[in-house]
Protein backbone atom coordinates (compact mmCIF):
# COMPACT_ATOMS: atom_id res chain seq x y z
CA UNK A 1 0.00 0.00 0.00
CA UNK A 2 2.73 2.49 0.90
CA UNK A 3 4.96 1.69 -2.32
CA UNK A 4 1.35 2.51 -4.35
CA UNK A 5 0.92 5.71 -2.49
CA UNK A 6 4.50 6.51 -2.88
CA UNK A 7 4.86 5.91 -6.49
CA UNK A 8 1.35 7.77 -7.34
CA UNK A 9 3.01 10.80 -4.89
CA UNK A 10 6.46 10.99 -6.99
CA UNK A 11 4.24 11.08 -9.93
CA UNK A 12 1.79 13.38 -9.20
CA UNK A 13 4.27 15.86 -7.46
CA UNK A 14 7.78 15.21 -10.10
CA UNK A 15 5.19 14.30 -13.32
CA UNK A 16 1.93 16.02 -13.19
CA UNK A 17 3.76 19.44 -11.58
CA UNK A 18 1.05 19.41 -9.34
CA UNK A 19 1.73 22.92 -7.24
CA UNK A 20 2.11 21.32 -4.07
CA UNK A 21 5.13 19.60 -2.28
CA UNK A 22 5.58 15.61 -1.13
CA UNK A 23 5.20 16.56 2.16
CA UNK A 24 2.21 18.94 1.81
CA UNK A 25 0.78 16.12 -0.60
CA UNK A 26 -1.06 14.20 2.39
CA UNK A 27 -2.84 10.60 1.65
CA UNK A 28 -5.85 11.93 2.23
CA UNK A 29 -5.81 15.57 1.02
CA UNK A 30 -8.02 16.14 -1.90
CA UNK A 31 -7.53 15.96 -5.52
CA UNK A 32 -10.26 16.46 -7.14
CA UNK A 33 -12.55 17.88 -5.49
CA UNK A 34 -10.36 20.16 -4.17
CA UNK A 35 -9.68 21.07 -8.03
CA UNK A 36 -5.59 20.06 -7.49
CA UNK A 37 -5.88 18.48 -9.98
CA UNK A 38 -8.45 19.25 -13.57
CA UNK A 39 -9.93 16.38 -15.75
CA UNK A 40 -7.00 16.45 -18.18
CA UNK A 41 -4.46 15.89 -15.14
CA UNK A 42 -7.27 12.95 -13.98
CA UNK A 43 -6.89 11.55 -17.24
CA UNK A 44 -2.98 11.29 -17.36
CA UNK A 45 -3.41 9.46 -13.83
CA UNK A 46 -5.06 7.00 -15.09
CA UNK A 47 -3.11 6.23 -17.94
CA UNK A 48 -0.18 5.99 -15.23
CA UNK A 49 -2.13 3.99 -12.79
CA UNK A 50 -3.05 1.52 -15.70
CA UNK A 51 0.63 1.16 -17.11
CA UNK A 52 2.33 0.70 -13.65
CA UNK A 53 -0.09 -1.64 -12.37
CA UNK A 54 -0.99 -3.65 -15.26
CA UNK A 55 -4.63 -2.66 -14.39
CA UNK A 56 -7.91 -1.78 -16.60
CA UNK A 57 -10.49 1.80 -15.11
CA UNK A 58 -13.81 0.87 -16.66
CA UNK A 59 -15.15 4.13 -18.36
CA UNK A 60 -17.49 5.06 -15.32
CA UNK A 61 -14.37 4.41 -12.83
CA UNK A 62 -12.83 7.15 -14.00
CA UNK A 63 -14.20 9.57 -10.74
CA UNK A 64 -13.84 11.10 -7.48
CA UNK A 65 -14.84 7.91 -5.74
CA UNK A 66 -11.50 6.25 -6.82
CA UNK A 67 -9.57 9.19 -6.89
CA UNK A 68 -9.71 11.71 -4.83
CA UNK A 69 -7.25 11.32 -2.12
CA UNK A 70 -4.22 8.72 -2.49
CA UNK A 71 -5.46 6.64 0.30
CA UNK A 72 -8.72 5.83 -2.67
CA UNK A 73 -6.25 5.50 -5.17
CA UNK A 74 -4.14 3.00 -3.40
CA UNK A 75 -7.28 1.23 -2.57
CA UNK A 76 -8.92 1.27 -5.92
CA UNK A 77 -5.59 -0.35 -7.12
CA UNK A 78 -5.49 -3.09 -4.73
CA UNK A 79 -9.13 -4.03 -5.40
CA UNK A 80 -8.06 -4.28 -9.24
CA UNK A 81 -5.30 -6.09 -8.57
CA UNK A 82 -6.71 -8.50 -5.94
CA UNK A 83 -9.67 -9.11 -8.75
CA UNK A 84 -6.90 -10.02 -11.48
CA UNK A 85 -5.54 -12.86 -9.08
CA UNK B 1 -46.26 32.90 -33.33
CA UNK B 2 -42.43 31.14 -33.31
CA UNK B 3 -41.52 30.37 -29.51
CA UNK B 4 -39.64 27.75 -27.83
CA UNK B 5 -42.71 27.51 -25.21
CA UNK B 6 -45.30 25.16 -27.44
CA UNK B 7 -42.60 22.92 -28.72
CA UNK B 8 -43.12 20.11 -26.17
CA UNK B 9 -46.43 19.77 -26.35
CA UNK B 10 -46.45 19.51 -29.71
CA UNK B 11 -43.51 16.95 -29.94
CA UNK B 12 -45.95 15.52 -27.13
CA UNK B 13 -48.99 15.17 -29.36
CA UNK B 14 -47.16 13.75 -32.85
CA UNK B 15 -44.71 11.50 -30.65
CA UNK B 16 -46.25 10.83 -27.31
CA UNK B 17 -44.63 7.08 -27.11
CA UNK B 18 -41.47 8.20 -28.58
CA UNK B 19 -38.37 8.68 -25.96
CA UNK B 20 -37.37 12.37 -25.29
CA UNK B 21 -34.60 12.12 -23.00
CA UNK B 22 -32.28 9.58 -21.58
CA UNK B 23 -29.91 9.69 -18.31
CA UNK B 24 -27.47 7.30 -18.59
CA UNK B 25 -27.58 5.58 -15.22
CA UNK B 26 -30.83 7.14 -14.46
CA UNK B 27 -33.82 5.66 -17.05
CA UNK B 28 -35.43 7.59 -19.60
CA UNK B 29 -38.76 9.31 -20.56
CA UNK B 30 -40.91 9.36 -23.20
CA UNK B 31 -42.78 12.78 -24.69
CA UNK B 32 -45.81 12.03 -23.41
CA UNK B 33 -44.10 11.44 -20.02
CA UNK B 34 -42.01 14.79 -20.01
CA UNK B 35 -45.10 17.02 -20.91
CA UNK B 36 -46.52 15.35 -17.94
CA UNK B 37 -43.89 16.31 -15.79
CA UNK B 38 -43.18 19.90 -17.28
CA UNK B 39 -46.77 20.34 -16.98
CA UNK B 40 -46.87 19.51 -13.52
CA UNK B 41 -44.09 22.53 -12.87
CA UNK B 42 -45.36 24.69 -14.42
CA UNK B 43 -49.19 23.98 -12.71
CA UNK B 44 -46.98 24.42 -9.43
CA UNK B 45 -44.85 27.67 -10.48
CA UNK B 46 -48.20 28.88 -11.04
CA UNK B 47 -49.74 28.10 -7.98
CA UNK B 48 -46.79 29.92 -6.39
CA UNK B 49 -47.53 33.48 -8.34
CA UNK B 50 -44.99 32.98 -10.92
CA UNK B 51 -46.30 34.98 -13.90
CA UNK B 52 -45.47 35.64 -17.34
CA UNK B 53 -42.00 38.09 -17.24
CA UNK B 54 -40.91 36.35 -14.52
CA UNK B 55 -37.28 35.13 -13.71
CA UNK B 56 -37.13 31.64 -12.46
CA UNK B 57 -33.52 29.92 -11.42
CA UNK B 58 -32.77 26.70 -11.70
CA UNK B 59 -29.75 25.15 -10.02
CA UNK B 60 -29.68 21.59 -10.21
CA UNK B 61 -27.37 18.50 -12.32
CA UNK B 62 -28.16 18.00 -15.30
CA UNK B 63 -30.94 15.66 -15.32
CA UNK B 64 -34.09 14.47 -16.79
CA UNK B 65 -35.81 16.51 -13.99
CA UNK B 66 -33.54 19.53 -14.91
CA UNK B 67 -34.63 19.16 -18.55
CA UNK B 68 -38.47 18.85 -17.51
CA UNK B 69 -37.28 22.30 -15.35
CA UNK B 70 -36.99 24.27 -18.45
CA UNK B 71 -39.85 23.36 -19.94
CA UNK B 72 -41.82 23.44 -17.05
CA UNK B 73 -40.38 27.36 -16.58
CA UNK B 74 -40.97 28.03 -20.09
CA UNK B 75 -44.59 26.95 -20.33
CA UNK B 76 -45.66 28.49 -17.12
CA UNK B 77 -44.45 32.02 -19.60
CA UNK B 78 -41.35 32.78 -17.26
CA UNK B 79 -38.01 33.02 -18.53
CA UNK B 80 -35.46 30.02 -17.25
CA UNK B 81 -32.59 31.28 -15.44
CA UNK B 82 -29.67 28.01 -15.59
CA UNK B 83 -26.89 28.30 -12.88
CA UNK B 84 -23.75 26.08 -13.04
CA UNK B 85 -24.37 23.95 -9.93
CA UNK B 86 -20.60 23.91 -10.18
CA UNK B 87 -20.13 27.29 -9.62
CA UNK B 88 -19.52 29.40 -6.01
CA UNK B 89 -22.85 30.04 -4.31
CA UNK B 90 -21.40 33.88 -4.45
CA UNK B 91 -21.95 34.02 -8.11
CA UNK B 92 -24.91 32.48 -8.55
CA UNK B 93 -26.75 34.71 -5.63
CA UNK B 94 -25.43 37.65 -7.28
CA UNK B 95 -27.24 36.32 -10.97
CA UNK B 96 -30.16 35.50 -8.87
CA UNK B 97 -30.52 39.02 -7.46
CA UNK B 98 -29.12 40.47 -10.68
CA UNK B 99 -32.04 39.46 -12.55
CA UNK B 100 -34.59 39.60 -9.80
CA UNK B 101 -35.32 36.29 -9.89
CA UNK B 102 -39.10 35.56 -8.87
CA UNK B 103 -37.89 32.15 -7.99
CA UNK B 104 -35.24 29.50 -7.64
CA UNK B 105 -35.47 25.59 -8.39
CA UNK B 106 -33.27 23.42 -6.58
CA UNK B 107 -32.33 20.33 -4.69
CA UNK B 108 -33.50 20.59 -1.23
CA UNK B 109 -29.58 20.48 -0.16
CA UNK B 110 -29.09 23.80 -2.57
CA UNK B 111 -31.99 25.32 -1.74
CA UNK B 112 -31.75 25.06 2.07
CA UNK B 113 -28.17 26.40 1.46
CA UNK B 114 -29.43 29.53 -1.02
CA UNK B 115 -32.13 29.61 1.49
CA UNK B 116 -29.76 30.90 4.08
CA UNK B 117 -28.06 33.31 1.79
CA UNK B 118 -31.10 35.29 0.77
CA UNK B 119 -32.71 35.11 4.70
CA UNK B 120 -35.61 37.40 5.24
CA UNK B 121 -36.03 37.88 1.77
CA UNK B 122 -37.24 34.42 0.32
CA UNK B 123 -39.85 31.64 1.24
CA UNK B 124 -38.86 27.74 0.69
CA UNK B 125 -41.43 25.58 -1.00
CA UNK B 126 -41.39 22.19 -1.19
CA UNK B 127 -42.39 20.75 -4.79
CA UNK B 128 -45.31 18.29 -4.50
CA UNK B 129 -43.96 14.76 -5.18
CA UNK B 130 -40.55 16.01 -6.90
CA UNK B 131 -36.77 16.16 -5.09
CA UNK B 132 -37.28 19.87 -5.65
CA UNK B 133 -37.49 23.05 -3.68
CA UNK B 134 -38.93 25.89 -5.12
CA UNK B 135 -37.35 29.56 -3.11
CA UNK B 136 -39.97 32.43 -3.86
CA UNK B 137 -37.60 35.56 -3.61
CA UNK B 138 -38.95 39.21 -2.62
CA UNK B 139 -36.36 41.13 -4.00
CA UNK B 140 -37.52 45.06 -3.07
CA UNK B 141 -35.67 47.62 -5.47
CA UNK B 142 -36.97 51.11 -6.69
CA UNK B 143 -37.10 50.88 -10.23
CA UNK B 144 -38.41 48.22 -12.74
CA UNK B 145 -35.95 46.12 -14.55
CA UNK B 146 -36.33 46.56 -18.57
CA UNK B 147 -37.28 42.89 -19.03
CA UNK B 148 -38.27 42.67 -23.12
CA UNK B 149 -41.11 41.15 -24.07
CA UNK B 150 -41.35 37.35 -25.07
CA UNK B 151 -38.14 37.03 -22.85
CA UNK B 152 -37.19 33.24 -23.20
CA UNK B 153 -34.03 32.92 -20.67
CA UNK B 154 -31.01 34.79 -19.35
CA UNK B 155 -27.21 33.54 -19.80
CA UNK B 156 -24.69 35.00 -18.07
CA UNK B 157 -21.48 35.43 -19.23
CA UNK B 158 -18.15 36.54 -18.19
CA UNK B 159 -18.03 40.57 -17.74
CA UNK B 160 -15.32 42.80 -17.79
CA UNK B 161 -16.04 44.86 -15.15
CA UNK B 162 -15.93 41.60 -12.93
CA UNK B 163 -19.48 40.51 -12.80
CA UNK B 164 -21.12 38.70 -15.19
CA UNK B 165 -23.25 39.76 -17.84
CA UNK B 166 -27.18 38.57 -18.43
CA UNK B 167 -27.74 38.03 -22.12
CA UNK B 168 -31.05 38.58 -22.82
CA UNK B 169 -32.58 35.86 -25.36
CA UNK B 170 -36.41 36.01 -25.94
CA UNK B 171 -38.46 33.43 -28.12
CA UNK B 172 -37.85 34.57 -31.80
CA UNK B 173 -34.05 34.95 -30.73
CA UNK B 174 -33.79 31.04 -30.16
CA UNK B 175 -36.53 30.29 -32.25
CA UNK B 176 -35.10 31.27 -35.53
CA UNK B 177 -31.78 29.40 -34.83
CA UNK B 178 -33.46 26.10 -33.57
CA UNK B 179 -35.96 26.00 -36.37
CA UNK B 180 -32.86 26.38 -39.17
CA UNK B 181 -30.73 24.34 -37.39
CA UNK B 182 -33.58 21.68 -37.76
CA UNK B 183 -33.55 22.45 -41.48
CA UNK B 184 -30.03 22.51 -42.04
CA UNK B 185 -29.29 18.99 -40.29
CA UNK B 186 -32.37 17.10 -41.50
CA UNK B 187 -33.22 16.42 -37.98
CA UNK B 188 -36.06 13.77 -37.20
CA UNK B 189 -37.65 12.19 -35.07
CA UNK B 190 -35.21 9.27 -35.53
CA UNK B 191 -32.20 11.04 -34.52
CA UNK B 192 -30.39 10.67 -30.92
CA UNK B 193 -29.02 13.71 -29.90
CA UNK B 194 -25.75 14.48 -27.21
CA UNK B 195 -26.50 17.15 -25.12
CA UNK B 196 -22.95 17.57 -23.51
CA UNK B 197 -22.68 21.55 -22.82
CA UNK B 198 -24.31 22.61 -19.24
CA UNK B 199 -27.60 24.41 -19.78
CA UNK B 200 -25.88 27.37 -18.88
CA UNK B 201 -23.84 27.32 -22.17
CA UNK B 202 -25.40 28.30 -24.90
CA UNK B 203 -24.97 25.37 -27.24
CA UNK B 204 -27.59 23.49 -24.86
CA UNK B 205 -30.21 25.22 -26.71
CA UNK B 206 -29.54 23.24 -29.98
CA UNK B 207 -29.17 20.30 -27.63
CA UNK B 208 -32.65 21.02 -26.41
CA UNK B 209 -35.04 22.69 -28.70
CA UNK B 210 -34.02 21.83 -32.16
CA UNK B 211 -34.59 17.94 -30.79
CA UNK B 212 -37.77 18.41 -29.29
CA UNK B 213 -38.97 20.38 -32.41
CA UNK B 214 -38.78 17.42 -34.21
CA UNK B 215 -39.76 14.39 -31.80
CA UNK B 216 -35.98 13.33 -31.53
CA UNK B 217 -34.60 11.71 -28.06
CA UNK B 218 -31.74 13.43 -26.28
CA UNK B 219 -29.01 11.92 -24.33
CA UNK B 220 -28.60 14.58 -21.09
CA UNK B 221 -24.94 14.60 -20.41
CA UNK B 222 -23.85 15.39 -16.74
CA UNK B 223 -21.02 17.57 -16.06
CA UNK B 224 -19.14 14.58 -14.38
CA UNK B 225 -19.87 12.88 -17.55
CA UNK B 226 -18.81 15.29 -20.00
CA UNK B 227 -15.55 15.50 -18.48
CA UNK B 228 -14.76 11.77 -18.89
CA UNK B 229 -13.70 11.40 -22.37
CA UNK B 230 -13.69 7.75 -21.63
CA UNK B 231 -17.60 7.68 -20.89
CA UNK B 232 -18.63 10.19 -23.77
CA UNK B 233 -16.83 7.74 -26.29
CA UNK B 234 -18.82 4.17 -24.77
CA UNK B 235 -22.41 6.35 -24.82
CA UNK B 236 -22.14 6.94 -28.54
CA UNK B 237 -22.28 3.32 -28.74
CA UNK B 238 -24.63 2.63 -25.61
CA UNK B 239 -27.26 4.93 -26.83
CA UNK B 240 -26.27 4.76 -31.02
CA UNK B 241 -26.58 8.79 -31.21
CA UNK B 242 -26.50 10.21 -34.55
CA UNK B 243 -26.31 14.00 -33.45
CA UNK B 244 -23.17 15.45 -31.22
CA UNK B 245 -22.85 19.07 -30.62
CA UNK B 246 -19.43 19.55 -28.64
CA UNK B 247 -16.43 22.14 -28.40
CA UNK B 248 -13.22 20.99 -29.97
CA UNK B 249 -11.51 20.55 -26.80
CA UNK B 250 -14.17 17.43 -25.75
CA UNK B 251 -13.45 16.34 -29.19
CA UNK B 252 -9.87 16.53 -28.73
CA UNK B 253 -10.16 15.02 -25.30
CA UNK B 254 -11.96 11.73 -27.18
CA UNK B 255 -9.14 11.43 -29.73
CA UNK B 256 -6.78 11.19 -26.56
CA UNK B 257 -8.42 9.37 -24.22
CA UNK B 258 -11.27 7.99 -25.16
CA UNK B 259 -10.50 4.66 -26.43
CA UNK B 260 -12.27 5.16 -29.59
CA UNK B 261 -11.28 1.88 -31.08
CA UNK B 262 -13.24 0.02 -28.60
CA UNK B 263 -16.94 1.29 -30.21
CA UNK B 264 -19.27 1.28 -33.10
CA UNK B 265 -19.74 5.03 -33.64
CA UNK B 266 -21.52 4.07 -37.37
CA UNK B 267 -24.19 6.20 -35.68
CA UNK B 268 -23.14 9.18 -36.08
CA UNK B 269 -24.19 11.21 -38.29
CA UNK B 270 -24.18 15.08 -37.94
CA UNK B 271 -20.73 16.37 -36.10
CA UNK B 272 -20.77 20.17 -34.76
CA UNK B 273 -18.51 21.72 -33.34
CA UNK B 274 -17.99 25.60 -31.56
CA UNK B 275 -16.95 27.77 -29.71
CA UNK B 276 -13.36 27.97 -30.26
CA UNK B 277 -10.99 27.42 -32.83
CA UNK B 278 -10.49 23.11 -34.20
CA UNK B 279 -7.14 22.71 -35.15
CA UNK B 280 -7.20 21.00 -38.53
CA UNK B 281 -4.98 17.68 -37.14
CA UNK B 282 -7.10 17.10 -34.42
CA UNK B 283 -9.69 17.56 -37.03
CA UNK B 284 -8.81 15.24 -39.97
CA UNK B 285 -8.10 12.56 -37.34
CA UNK B 286 -11.40 12.85 -35.36
CA UNK B 287 -13.10 13.10 -39.53
CA UNK B 288 -11.00 10.00 -40.02
CA UNK B 289 -12.63 7.99 -37.35
CA UNK B 290 -16.40 9.06 -37.89
CA UNK B 291 -16.21 9.21 -41.77
CA UNK B 292 -19.57 8.36 -42.28
CA UNK B 293 -20.82 11.97 -40.85
CA UNK B 294 -20.76 15.48 -41.94
CA UNK B 295 -18.89 17.81 -39.86
CA UNK B 296 -19.86 21.43 -39.23
CA UNK B 297 -18.01 24.65 -37.84
CA UNK B 298 -20.20 26.51 -36.36
CA UNK B 299 -19.81 30.38 -34.85
CA UNK B 300 -21.63 33.05 -32.38
CA UNK B 301 -21.21 34.37 -29.11
CA UNK B 302 -24.25 33.91 -27.13
CA UNK B 303 -25.49 37.43 -27.90
CA UNK B 304 -26.16 36.54 -31.27
CA UNK B 305 -26.58 32.44 -31.04
CA UNK B 306 -25.20 30.66 -33.70
CA UNK B 307 -24.77 32.93 -36.49
CA UNK B 308 -22.44 31.59 -39.41
CA UNK B 309 -21.55 27.97 -40.31
CA UNK B 310 -19.03 26.35 -42.86
CA UNK B 311 -19.44 22.47 -43.90
CA UNK B 312 -16.53 20.95 -43.66
CA UNK B 313 -15.85 19.12 -46.89
CA UNK B 314 -15.78 15.46 -46.75
CA UNK B 315 -11.97 14.74 -47.33
CA UNK B 316 -9.65 17.42 -46.03
CA UNK B 317 -6.96 18.71 -49.00
CA UNK B 318 -4.02 17.55 -47.86
CA UNK B 319 -2.49 21.00 -48.34
CA UNK B 320 -4.94 22.74 -45.19
CA UNK B 321 -3.19 24.27 -42.63
CA UNK B 322 -4.99 26.53 -41.27
CA UNK B 323 -8.40 26.30 -39.65
CA UNK B 324 -11.92 26.03 -41.24
CA UNK B 325 -13.61 29.95 -42.10
CA UNK B 326 -16.52 30.33 -39.47
CA UNK B 327 -18.31 30.62 -43.02
CA UNK B 328 -21.30 32.59 -44.16
CA UNK B 329 -24.31 34.08 -42.16
CA UNK B 330 -27.29 31.61 -41.28
CA UNK B 331 -30.25 33.10 -43.35
CA UNK B 332 -31.88 35.11 -40.29
CA UNK B 333 -28.46 36.66 -39.59
CA UNK B 334 -26.67 39.47 -41.79
CA UNK B 335 -23.08 39.96 -41.54
CA UNK B 336 -21.14 43.01 -41.84
CA UNK B 337 -17.31 44.36 -40.78
CA UNK B 338 -16.76 47.44 -38.79
CA UNK B 339 -13.17 48.85 -39.72
CA UNK B 340 -12.76 52.56 -37.24
CA UNK B 341 -15.89 54.68 -37.83
CA UNK B 342 -17.21 52.85 -40.68
CA UNK B 343 -18.47 49.83 -41.49
CA UNK B 344 -18.85 47.55 -44.74
CA UNK B 345 -20.61 44.57 -46.59
CA UNK B 346 -18.58 41.50 -46.66
CA UNK B 347 -16.10 41.69 -49.84
CA UNK B 348 -13.25 39.22 -50.72
CA UNK B 349 -9.83 40.62 -48.58
CA UNK B 350 -11.56 42.53 -46.43
CA UNK B 351 -10.62 42.66 -42.37
CA UNK B 352 -12.69 43.67 -39.73
CA UNK B 353 -14.68 43.42 -36.30
CA UNK B 354 -17.99 41.36 -37.35
CA UNK B 355 -21.30 43.03 -36.56
CA UNK B 356 -24.21 41.10 -36.45
CA UNK B 357 -27.81 42.02 -36.92
CA UNK B 358 -31.13 39.71 -37.73
CA UNK B 359 -33.52 37.50 -35.70
CA UNK B 360 -31.37 35.68 -33.79
CA UNK B 361 -29.39 38.75 -31.97
CA UNK B 362 -30.21 39.44 -28.23
CA UNK B 363 -32.17 42.16 -26.54
CA UNK B 364 -29.74 43.54 -25.12
CA UNK B 365 -27.93 43.10 -21.38
CA UNK B 366 -29.96 42.78 -18.45
CA UNK B 367 -29.65 46.47 -16.72
CA UNK B 368 -26.06 47.69 -18.11
CA UNK B 369 -27.68 50.53 -20.47
CA UNK B 370 -24.36 52.06 -20.68
CA UNK B 371 -22.73 48.17 -21.25
CA UNK B 372 -25.13 48.14 -24.05
CA UNK B 373 -24.40 51.68 -25.78
CA UNK B 374 -21.00 49.92 -26.36
CA UNK B 375 -22.04 46.80 -27.63
CA UNK B 376 -24.22 47.44 -30.82
CA UNK B 377 -23.64 49.74 -33.58
CA UNK B 378 -26.63 51.30 -34.61
CA UNK B 379 -26.71 51.15 -38.71
CA UNK B 380 -29.82 51.88 -41.26
CA UNK B 381 -31.96 51.70 -38.23
CA UNK B 382 -31.26 48.87 -36.51
CA UNK B 383 -28.81 47.33 -33.82
CA UNK B 384 -25.87 45.45 -34.85
CA UNK B 385 -23.96 43.57 -32.03
CA UNK B 386 -20.13 44.17 -32.40
CA UNK B 387 -18.74 40.50 -31.64
CA UNK B 388 -15.25 41.84 -30.84
CA UNK B 389 -13.91 39.35 -33.42
CA UNK B 390 -11.52 40.69 -36.35
CA UNK B 391 -12.82 37.94 -39.08
CA UNK B 392 -11.18 38.11 -43.00
CA UNK B 393 -13.50 37.56 -45.87
CA UNK B 394 -11.32 34.99 -48.43
CA UNK B 395 -11.62 34.71 -51.46
CA UNK B 396 -14.41 32.49 -51.27
CA UNK B 397 -17.13 35.20 -49.70
CA UNK B 398 -16.85 33.33 -46.16
CA UNK B 399 -15.14 35.08 -42.89
CA UNK B 400 -12.46 33.77 -41.51
CA UNK B 401 -11.61 34.39 -37.76
CA UNK B 402 -8.54 35.85 -37.18
CA UNK B 403 -8.39 37.30 -33.01
CA UNK B 404 -9.73 38.88 -30.30
CA UNK B 405 -10.51 42.58 -30.53
CA UNK B 406 -10.49 42.90 -26.43
CA UNK B 407 -9.19 41.28 -23.33
CA UNK B 408 -11.71 38.15 -24.19
CA UNK B 409 -10.08 34.25 -24.17
CA UNK B 410 -11.68 31.11 -24.95
CA UNK B 411 -11.01 28.46 -23.09
CA UNK B 412 -12.82 24.59 -23.79
CA UNK B 413 -15.37 26.81 -25.06
CA UNK B 414 -15.97 28.81 -22.30
CA UNK B 415 -15.38 32.36 -22.42
CA UNK B 416 -13.26 34.54 -19.81
CA UNK B 417 -12.71 38.09 -19.09
CA UNK B 418 -9.28 38.24 -18.34
CA UNK B 419 -10.42 41.35 -16.44
CA UNK B 420 -13.25 39.50 -14.21
CA UNK B 421 -10.04 37.27 -13.06
CA UNK B 422 -8.30 40.48 -12.32
CA UNK B 423 -11.06 42.24 -10.51
CA UNK B 424 -11.13 38.47 -8.13
CA UNK B 425 -7.87 38.72 -7.29
CA UNK B 426 -8.20 42.12 -6.21
CA UNK B 427 -10.72 41.50 -3.60
CA UNK B 428 -8.11 39.25 -1.93
CA UNK B 429 -6.59 41.34 1.27
CA UNK B 430 -3.34 41.21 0.73
CA UNK B 431 -3.17 41.25 -3.28
CA UNK B 432 -2.21 44.74 -3.75
CA UNK B 433 -2.68 45.04 -7.85
CA UNK B 434 -3.05 41.79 -10.30
CA UNK B 435 -2.16 41.27 -14.11
CA UNK B 436 -3.98 38.33 -15.98
CA UNK B 437 -2.70 37.14 -19.33
CA UNK B 438 -2.95 34.40 -21.76
CA UNK B 439 -0.46 32.35 -23.66
CA UNK B 440 -1.52 29.88 -26.67
CA UNK B 441 1.17 28.39 -26.72
CA UNK B 442 1.82 26.44 -30.35
CA UNK B 443 0.37 23.29 -30.20
CA UNK B 444 -0.58 23.46 -26.43
CA UNK B 445 -3.84 24.37 -24.82
CA UNK B 446 -4.47 28.07 -24.03
CA UNK B 447 -2.86 29.24 -20.49
CA UNK B 448 -3.96 32.07 -18.14
CA UNK B 449 -1.29 33.45 -15.82
CA UNK B 450 -2.23 35.84 -13.22
CA UNK B 451 0.58 37.89 -11.87
CA UNK B 452 0.11 39.89 -8.62
CA UNK B 453 1.84 42.06 -6.21
CA UNK B 454 1.43 41.88 -2.34
CA UNK B 455 0.87 44.97 -0.06
CA UNK B 456 3.71 43.22 1.67
CA UNK B 457 6.36 43.73 -1.34
CA UNK B 458 7.73 40.09 -0.03
CA UNK B 459 5.02 38.21 1.29
CA UNK B 460 3.84 36.15 -1.37
CA UNK B 461 0.70 34.20 -0.80
CA UNK B 462 0.64 30.38 -0.43
CA UNK B 463 -0.65 28.80 -3.47
CA UNK B 464 -3.03 26.85 -1.98
CA UNK B 465 -4.94 29.62 0.02
CA UNK B 466 -4.89 31.93 -3.57
CA UNK B 467 -6.79 28.94 -5.49
CA UNK B 468 -9.13 28.30 -3.00
CA UNK B 469 -10.16 31.84 -2.76
CA UNK B 470 -10.38 32.58 -6.60
CA UNK B 471 -12.58 29.47 -6.57
CA UNK B 472 -14.76 31.49 -4.21
CA UNK B 473 -15.67 33.72 -6.23
CA UNK B 474 -14.87 31.92 -10.04
CA UNK B 475 -15.88 29.17 -11.99
CA UNK B 476 -13.49 26.31 -12.19
CA UNK B 477 -13.03 27.04 -15.89
CA UNK B 478 -11.80 30.57 -15.04
CA UNK B 479 -9.05 29.60 -12.73
CA UNK B 480 -5.89 30.75 -13.46
CA UNK B 481 -3.02 28.02 -14.59
CA UNK B 482 0.05 29.69 -12.76
CA UNK B 483 0.57 32.16 -10.43
CA UNK B 484 3.13 34.94 -10.51
CA UNK B 485 4.24 36.93 -7.12
CA UNK B 486 6.30 40.15 -8.33
CA UNK B 487 7.32 42.57 -6.25
CA UNK B 488 6.25 45.39 -8.21
CA UNK B 489 4.02 45.47 -11.46
CA UNK B 490 5.29 46.54 -14.50
CA UNK B 491 3.23 49.90 -15.63
CA UNK B 492 3.01 51.72 -19.15
CA UNK B 493 3.67 55.55 -19.02
CA UNK B 494 -0.47 56.04 -18.80
CA UNK B 495 0.35 53.94 -15.64
CA UNK B 496 -1.61 51.09 -16.31
CA UNK B 497 -0.35 47.41 -16.30
CA UNK B 498 1.80 46.77 -18.77
CA UNK B 499 0.51 43.63 -20.45
CA UNK B 500 2.60 43.27 -22.97
CA UNK B 501 5.65 43.45 -19.97
CA UNK B 502 4.13 40.53 -18.07
CA UNK B 503 3.75 38.43 -21.42
CA UNK B 504 7.89 38.69 -21.89
CA UNK B 505 7.45 37.66 -18.15
CA UNK B 506 5.65 34.34 -19.11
Amino acid sequence: MDTIKGKVRDFLVGELNLPISQEELKDDTPLLSSRLIDSISALLLVEFLEKQYGIEFKPHEVSHDNLDSLDLIAAFVEDKQGGHA
Amino acid sequence: MHELKGLLRQAAGRFPERTAFIEPEGGSITYAGMLELASRLSDFLLSQGISPGDRVGFCLPKSILSAATVFGILESGAAYVPLDVEAPASRNSYILENCRARALLATPGLGEAYAGQFQGRCVIREAPGLPLVLLVFDFQAATPLEIPAGLAYILYTSGSTGMPKGVLITHGNAYCFVEWAGRAFGITEADVFSSIAPFHFDLSVFDLFTAVLHGAAVVLINHQMAKNPMQLAALIDDYRISVWYATPTTLKMMLRFGRMARYRHDSLRIVLFAGEVFPIPPLREVMERWAGAGFYNLYGPTETNVCTFHPIPAAIPEAQKAPFPIGRACPYARCRLLDGERSYALQPGLEGELIVAGESVMAGYLNLPERNEQAFWWEAGENWYRTGDIVRVNAEGEMEYLSRKDRMVKRHGYRIELGEIESALHRHPDIAEAGVVSMQGEGQDMQIVAFYSTIEPQAAIPLLSLTEFVLQQLPAYMAPDRFVHLAETPKTATHKVNYQALMQMV
